[in-house]
């Protein structure tokens, strides 16, 4: 009724909207400018937080960030060393503290790096060498300008055995633990254990933190041998890291742990364990791992030590089929085992595989030792039960290699282009080089045809699986909503095998379909006719 | 397509579009469920390769003229393009921050929201939410204004500034005229990855979320247009944050018509009532002067209705009178004749 515009009014509101969007535009384009860059922040390693005023309450000031290797340098260029800033304990042992052996704060802290601080700045100045700043607002910045880059620093099997020759295997040198009786730290052959596992990252008592312990020990030690890093940056520092001298396949730490083991239930569990055991390749495994802590998180002994069927307290609850399954922990066979799946080798498969889908017979790869209630009767000692160790494995097949077509013509856009001759059988090939060339990987795949299941998936593994257009519409099918149509699936499967293990990336066609030569037209197959596999 | 699958999807088409007119389906917004059994498109951009022959099927179904550049130039991929009034759809590159594997592509078209701003922006409703999940547009009764496009939460409703005489708004279709045919929407027919994926809007979603379940590293656990602005029927499902890949992130899942609903609602009003008003004050003056002049004419008809029967009554008295003296005047002639006529007979017997 009263929608009778004529279409002259729709002009020139037409009209107008151009002339007040040209005002809008003009407006926007030179509205744009005067952004200020940030400041680049120097990343340094070795930066120390020195907050003296934090405990007392008092934060008037921001807390002081000090790079502690240009202090280090500058006392050496003065010919001093370390007992310039820090004090030595009653065991000759530099304390990490600045000019003070207890972790004290508060007002005579502050007063002591002031007076300290500024006293040697001062001196340095009035000395025309380079020097810091001796105003406030210089040491406590409202805005840093410098930021730490500091790498968390560990030993790996490799520096382990650098540390170890060094010292002609005196491993007491660092190893120890507390005798109550006696108060003192003793070294007991055997009972080595990880730094970590008592020197947590927060000091408890009088166990230092491993902070602490390291910057003491390791630092004294080195500046004492002068050997090894003896600075921050030597092992906080990204570079200087990937710089540390590593051994090849370090020989194996020894301290009695077992060759190879079955893994169990704990003792009082064993009558109602219902699972095989696992035969697992303990000296196999320290070859696939950095540390011994890669798996035990937090002691040395067995898993099942701590993680019993029910779950306990000394577990946190965490039950032995957990501990052993859980896809989220890093310290988890299966969890572990997972993580592999992402190597280059693996991720073509692999990447277009559901995350931590376990195959229906998934439980018997690895579940293959004797019965717990038979665990009695197998000569349990570690070394000698190498009959359980499995056969070295490789991918089998149900038929024979000259079943395996060469080539796969695959002519769904021969309309557009010449069929995609797919080179089948190289594909296996590399597959299979792939999987034989990893023990892991080996184990995993020994199951019959099981290779096959990259690609032809969801499907009964066999020598004729069903093809893709079984599944996959070549046309719109509207019953069969939401659905993945034959090329969509096609290029899901060739790409995503091929982008995983970044051969390459393209959406340029000729690639895999060579242009249509015009006088060949005739004799390609008809659209949508799914490949003819050939001989 | 075969014609016995086409009356199938008709059928299909047809219930949902009875479904659709139930009662259960017309709430009032903020409450309102979408239409059931709409369709909608999944956009997988881990998917997606950038080859832009969605674009190129967009362009020939909508029968647009070709662009300046083909489109297997992918050079075009290098600006981050805006869908206008001769392209309804685009391909943008986002490169990985973290210098990782490949970049990232993702489809710019009409997302088809559940509850259409630029429906409710539209004071001549020229906009329709199709049982069918797509929002349409009729350029007939549209009288060019653009709330639309200002509406639009995802900037997608373009319009041709070029056009001197009949103007259009336009945006992507989602292909209806074909789905009404029982067709895929063009872009989705020939993408050659699978990375759109055509189907119930319902089941869209689930397919999404599985994917995501199935593979929790590749993908962020969001699916775009699930919720946002009241949910829509594209959605799309990513490996890297939205964010990063030209979605805007803010837009909330609150219905754009229930943020503006208030201040709309005072545009059918001044369109509406102020005609209203005005032919009301109009017919009123009208009434009063007719009844006025009614008055007037009943006054004069009983003035001359009353002079008229006075002269009647006096008229009627006069005649009577007159009959009267009239028969008085008989009488006394025939008493008079009567009387001569005896007194000649007498003389006469005598």
């Amino acid at each position: 009724m009263m929608i009778t515009m004529d279409i002259k009014g729709r002009s020139i509101t037409g009209f107008l909207g151009i002339i007040s969007i040209l005002i809008v535009l003009c407006v926007v384009s030179f509205s744009g400018c005067g952004q200020s860059e940030a400041t680049s922040l120097e990343m340094r390693p070795d930066i120390i937080e020195i907050d003296a005023v934090l405990s007392a309450g008092d934060t008037t000031r921001p807390a002081v960030l000090f790079p502690h290797d240009m202090h280090t340098d500058g006392i050496a260029e003065q010919g001093k060393d370390c007992s310039r800033c820090h004090l030595k304990d009653t065991d000759n042992q530099f304390s990490t503290k600045y000019m003070r052996l207890s972790d004290d704060r508060g007002q005579s802290v502050i007063d002591l790096y002031h007076d300290n601080c500024i006293t040697c700045h001062n001196e340095r100045k009035s000395a025309n060498m380079s020097s810091g700043p001796v105003v406030c607002g210089e040491c406590h910045r409202g805005e840093p300008i410098m930021v730490s880059s500091r790498q968390q620093m560990g030993f790996d099997y490799s520096l382990h055995n650098r540390h170890e020759t060094e010292n002609n295997s005196d491993c007491s040198l660092c190893h120890h633990v507390y005798d109550e009786e006696k108060k003192e730290l003793v070294y007991i052959k055997g009972q080595e254990t990880s730094c970590r596992f008592c020197h947590l990252p927060q000091a408890v008592d009088n166990v230092l933190s491993m902070r602490q312990v390291s910057h003491q020990y390791c630092v004294s030690c080195h500046l004492g041998k002068d050997k090894g890093p003896q600075n921050c940056a030597g092992c906080h520092d990204k570079k200087m890291q990937m710089a540390i001298k590593t051994i090849e396949d370090p020989p194996r730490i020894n301290r009695n742990q077992p060759d190879f083991v079955l893994l169990s239930v704990a003792a009082p569990d064993l009558e109602s364990g219902k699972l095989n055991t696992v035969p697992f390749a303990h000296d196999a495994h320290e070859r696939f791992t950095n540390t011994c802590r890669d798996c035990h998180h937090n002691s040395l002994k067995a898993c099942k030590d701590c993680h019993t069927l029910a779950g306990n307290e000394l577990g946190e609850g965490i039950t032995l089929r957990r501990a052993m399954h859980d896809l989220s922990s890093d310290h988890s066979c299966v969890g572990c085992h997972e993580k592999q799946k992402s190597e280059l080798e693996c991720s073509g498969c692999h990447s277009l595989m559901e995350q931590g889908r376990l195959s229906e017979y998934a439980c018997t790869v690895c579940h293959t030792g004797p019965s717990p209630a038979d665990l009695a009767s197998v000569n349990s000692h570690y070394r000698s039960l190498d009959a359980f160790r499995p056969e070295p494995a490789s991918v089998k097949m149900s038929f024979s290699d000259d079943d395996i077509p060469d080539t796969t013509i695959i002519g769904i856009l021969s309309d557009k282009y010449e069929p995609v001759s797919m080179a089948h059988k190289k594909h296996i090939e590399r597959l299979m080089t792939n999987i034989e060339s990893s023990k892991l990987a080996g184990h995993f795949h020994r199951h019959e045809d099981v290779i096959c299941q990259g690609c032809h998936h969801n499907s009964p593994v066999g020598e004729k699986p069903p093809r893709c257009a079984s599944c996959h519409n070549i046309q719109f099918d509207e019953t069969h909503l939401p659905e993945l149509r034959l090329q969509g699936a096609y290029h899901q499967q060739c790409f995503g095998c091929h982008q995983s293990m970044k051969n390459e990336q393209t959406s340029d066609c000729v690639k895999c379909h060579a242009e249509k030569s015009i006088s060949d037209g005739v004799t390609s197959p008809d659209r949508f006719d799914e490949g003819v596999i050939n001989e | 397509m075969s014609s016995t699958s086409r009356r199938n999807f008709m059928k299909w088409i047809t219930v949902a579009g009875t479904a659709a007119i139930l009662p259960k389906g017309a709430k009032a917004h903020g409450q309102f469920d979408g239409y059931p059994n709409s369709y909608g498109v999944l956009h997988d951009t881990t998917l997606c390769i950038g080859c832009r022959s969605c674009e190129a099927a967009c362009n020939e179904v909508n029968d647009f003229p070709q662009p300046e550049k083909p489109f297997d130039d992918k050079s075009v991929l290098d600006e981050k393009r805006q869908t206008n009034d001769k392209c309804y759809t685009v391909v943008n590159k986002y490169e990985k921050d973290n210098n990782a594997k490949s970049p990232v592509f993702r489809k710019f078209q009409c997302n088809h929201c559940k509850e259409p701003a630029c429906a409710s922006a539209c004071f001549v409703g020229a906009f329709t939410k199709t049982p069918e999940g797509a929002v349409v547009y009729d350029a007939t009764v549209c009288v060019g204004c653009r709330y639309c496009l200002i509406a639009c939460p995802f900037y997608v409703p373009t319009y041709e500034y070029d056009e001197a005489l009949e103007p259009r708004v336009m945006k992507c279709t989602m292909c209806h005229p074909r789905l009404l045919d029982g067709k895929l929407p063009g872009c989705v027919e020939a993408c050659p990855q699978g990375a759109l994926t055509f189907g119930k809007r319902e089941d869209l979603i689930k397919t999404a979320h599985e994917r995501i379940r199935k593979h929790p590293d590749r993908y962020i656990d969001h699916v775009y247009g699930e919720k946002e602005v009241g949910g829509t029927n594209w959605i799309y499902l990513s490996g890297i944050p939205f964010e990063e890949i030209g979605f805007h992130a803010s837009l909330g899942t609150t219905p754009a018509p229930e943020l503006t609903s208030g201040a709309l609602s005072m545009v059918p009003i001044v369109i509406g009532v102020w005609p209203a008003l005005l032919g009301g004050i109009y017919v009123m003056t009208q009434r009063k002067e007719k009844i006025a002049a009614e008055e007037k004419a009943e006054a004069v008809k009983n003035a001359v209705d009353a002079t008229q029967a006075t002269a009647n009554e006096e008229m009627k008295k006069a005649s009577e009178k007159a009959k009267q003296n009239k028969e008085k005047a008989v009488e006394k002639a025939v008493k008079e004749a009567l009387d001569k006529a005896t007194k000649q007979s007498g003389k006469e017997s005598s």
